[in-house]
């Protein structure tokens, strides 16, 4: 009953709201104390990517005034932060896996200031950990190849792009509405915080044409899952759109993972892009959830679902309006009602995830 | 009750390297099966906002998909990442109740080739500033630079010069590597410039440093380079502001439009009053912010319209052409230059003493610690004597949190 005088807090906080002023929130009102966020610890680290030489002919050192020396550099980690509850209430931590065009954030504050999935999560008993995979965020990656055409030893044609969501293509890609500007009539988007969300949209920092780099970069997000996983032990996994593949990927991967992964989520991210999903024979040896929102199709994600159920599996298949909830887009993390679906979650959890409670 | 702090703090840090000495590789004591507990962190909030920036309309080439998607875009946001302590928690059990002291917000703001991981869990797990100030009661606000990090970059550039609308020699600015080499030079690990990789297998380091030498791979061969992971390529000349153009430098008016501290101005606008704490490439970005409209408080009218309230400088960030104007406003606002150890010249160098004899003159508040110098007592009562071992990144120090101290003693003394 006291989350929405946290909501309250951080949202004057957030710049959606700064004209109701941060004076107030600072000035901490009593009753915000009652629902305090107690950590047993929180914190972050880099994990996989490689230290590699980057030699004066591959390097900008040359370019006058740049002040650059050559040397060996840290490309394609993963940058990993989390947070562990004081009252742990489940032994299997969560680990979140964004999507493309973004980073950790679309799990850490919704646009319109209040708590993501992360901080819920943690409300809610879990260990989280939340990643900014390779090229992108915190996350490492490799600038040789822009360098490269920078000093001329390589024609600007090779160098990577940069795949730029705009404002437009969320909009509609994320199906807050049926046009660019306007709103389904029972969108669960923000409304009002639009802008605060583009905002958080970023290119990766590079991107080859596709299938290529694709590949290239869903490889080095694998790579940063893996060790995660054999380092935190049992774990579920929680991969949001093409994030979906990295995780399917990523707990396939070796027979240990497999033992360790304890329960597959994908917010609109299953199957997966071929390639980028695992081998669904060894996928239906994990209990698997596929979330899917309003305004689209579930027959993918149902025929996959399917098909893992034929393969002997423990999957299910949640298409949002089927249980009442309306008007959801790719979006769903970061929207008004994004409690509602961590109780969906939460409850599959409960139900399929063996052993997932302390106290069991 | 300071010292008692202090003893505190030290034995704190003490432990936790006491721990990762005993773990077979100092990255496992950060995942969460070796997690070292600081005692319980009670927090009002956790998240993250971006602050606006500049919507853009790109064309097709600009957006860089396939097919072409030509719309807008934000450019230039910041990104802010926030914890809030609860209020009156005594979060180390000590009994002082330090912590339900209110302090000013405070913003910190990374430097060149990094990000905001700079203040948080340092590469050999120790607890980072950001989680250290919480605990100290600070409403803690990490900002990842424009152009770097979750504050995401603007791509126009690259997709122009990919699709043959720029020359990449002249419309592509400079990428900045913080490759090893800069990082022992720059940050004054080694006795000796560094110029061959990897450097520590050429380079000593200065005996009795105090950053974590195994994260950069001495004493283990290059098994442990952890600290190398935090480098991410500086995007910032791609952004507007920079002097000249398509360079790392900002303008050489510290009142003129750069991105990050307009941004940082905005921030503390939005706070209602915040410390600044900028290091190294961002050193002079808390001056800057304070002399951007946004921060109220240039040119100069009330201590109460001007929401920068206090500047924190690690590794310098000082002007000498600071006009009268510009000093009336940074003397009313308290203000304290950190510098390290291993320094090639005496400090305060050049342009410092320029700055602190002018903002001096004009009745302000203006502290330089260079730390292997220290007087005791003359940053604050009780302030510290030297420290020695301490290198430009003062933050991942193995006395990291007793620096921190040093800081929150400096802004307590001056009620912040």
């Amino acid at each position: 009953m006291n989350r929405h005088k946290i909501v309250s807090s951080v949202r004057a906080i957030g710049f959606a709201a700064f004209s109701l002023g941060m004076a107030a929130s600072a000035s901490a009102p009593a009753d915000e104390e009652q629902n305090p966020l107690v950590l047993k610890a929180q914190g972050n680290f880099y994990t996989a990517g490689t230290i590699e030489l980057r030699s004066p002919n591959t390097t900008n050192a040359a370019l006058p005034g740049d002040g650059t020396a050559p040397g060996h550099i840290a490309v394609n980690q993963m940058y990993v932060q989390f947070q562990i509850p004081q009252a742990l209430k489940y032994k299997y931590p969560i680990v979140f896996m964004h999507g493309g065009g973004h980073t950790a954030n679309i799990f850490l504050s919704t646009p319109d200031g209040r708590d993501g999935w992360f901080t819920s999560f943690t409300r809610r008993g879990f260990a989280v950990y939340a990643v900014d995979g390779a090229n992108r965020g915190r996350g490492g990656w490799d600038p040789t190849a822009r360098i490269q055409a920078s000093v001329g030893l390589a024609p600007p044609s090779s160098m990577e792009g940069v795949n730029i969501y705009t404002e437009e293509a969320a909009w509609t890609g994320f199906r807050w509405g049926p046009t660019f500007g306007t709103f389904y009539s029972n969108t669960q988007f923000p409304k009002a915080n639009v802008e605060d969300y583009i905002r958080q949209i970023q290119p990766a920092y590079r991107n080859l044409p596709s299938p290529v780099e694709p590949q290239l970069q869903n490889a080095h997000i694998q790579a940063g899952l893996e060790p995660l996983i054999d380092k935190i032990g049992p774990c579920i996994l929680l991969g949001w759109s093409t994030g979906g593949g990295n995780v399917l990927a990523a707990a396939t991967s070796s027979p240990a993972r497999i033992a360790n992964v304890k329960g597959l989520i994908g917010i609109e991210g299953f199957p997966g892009a071929l390639g980028n999903n695992g081998d669904p024979a060894l996928v239906a040896k994990i209990p698997v959830l596929s979330v899917t929102g309003d305004h689209t199709s579930p027959a993918g994600a149902q025929a996959y679902v399917n098909s893992l159920v034929a393969l002997g599996g423990d999957a299910t298949e949640i298409f949002l309006p089927n249980i009442g909830i309306f008007g959801n887009g790719h979006t769903m993390a970061a929207e008004l009602n994004n409690e509602q679906i961590a109780d969906v979650l939460q409850n599959w959890i409960n139900q399929h995830v063996k052993g997932a409670r302390t106290e069991e | 009750m300071k010292s008692q702090k202090m003893r505190e703090s030290t034995a704190l840090a003490s432990a936790a390297l006491l721990a990762l000495m005993l773990m077979p590789t100092m990255a496992a004591a950060q995942f969460y099966s070796d997690v070292q507990s600081n005692g319980p962190l009670h927090l009002r909030g956790y998240g993250s906002f971006l602050i606006q920036g500049t919507p853009v309309l790109l064309t097709a080439i600009e957006s860089g998909r396939t097919p072409p998607g030509p719309g807008n875009k934000i450019i230039n946001q910041m990104y802010v990442q926030f914890m809030l302590p609860q209020r009156g928690e005594d979060q180390f059990g000590d009994g002082e109740g330090e912590n339900g002291r209110k302090h000013v917000p405070i913003v910190f703001v990374h430097g060149g080739g990094l990000s905001s991981k700079s203040w948080q869990t340092t590469p050999d797990g120790r607890m980072g500033w950001d989680e250290y100030f919480v605990r100290q009661g600070f409403d803690t606000f990490l900002a990842d630079q424009v152009g770097r990090a979750r504050s995401g970059f603007d791509g126009r550039t690259y997709n122009n010069v990919q699709g043959g609308v720029l020359e990449p020699d002249t419309g592509q600015p400079p990428i900045r590597l913080s490759t090893d080499q800069v990082a022992w030079t720059g940050f004054r690990w080694g006795t000796t410039p560094c110029t061959t990789s990897p450097c520590y297998a050429t380079t000593t380091p200065h005996p009795g440093i105090r950053f974590p030498m195994g994260t950069v791979g001495v004493g283990n061969g290059g098994s442990n380079l952890q600290f190398f992971n935090q480098g991410v390529p500086g995007l910032n000349p791609t952004l507007s502001g920079a002097s000249p153009p398509g360079t790392n430098n900002g303008p050489a008016d510290p009142a003129a439009f750069y991105n990050t501290p307009a941004q940082m101005a905005e921030l503390a606008k939005e706070l209602g009053g915040a410390i600044l704490v900028g290091h190294s490439e961002s050193s002079s970005f808390p001056t800057r912010a304070a002399l951007q409209p946004a921060s109220g408080c240039y040119p100069w009218t009330t201590a109460s319209a001007c929401k920068v309230k206090g500047i924190i400088q690690l590794e310098t960030g000082c002007f000498d052409n600071l006009t009268p104007a510009e000093i009336t406003t940074l003397s009313h606002i308290p203000i304290l230059i950190e510098f390290g150890d291993f320094s090639p010249v005496p400090q305060p160098a050049a342009p410092c003493p320029t700055e602190i004899s002018q903002i001096t003159a004009a009745g302000g508040d203006i502290k330089f610690a260079w730390i292997p110098a220290l007087t005791a007592g003359s940053l604050y009562e009780g302030s510290p004597g030297p420290i020695f071992g301490n290198d430009h990144m003062i933050m991942l120090d193995n006395n990291n949190l007793q620096i921190a101290d040093i800081l929150i003693g400096w802004a307590t003394s001056r009620g912040l």
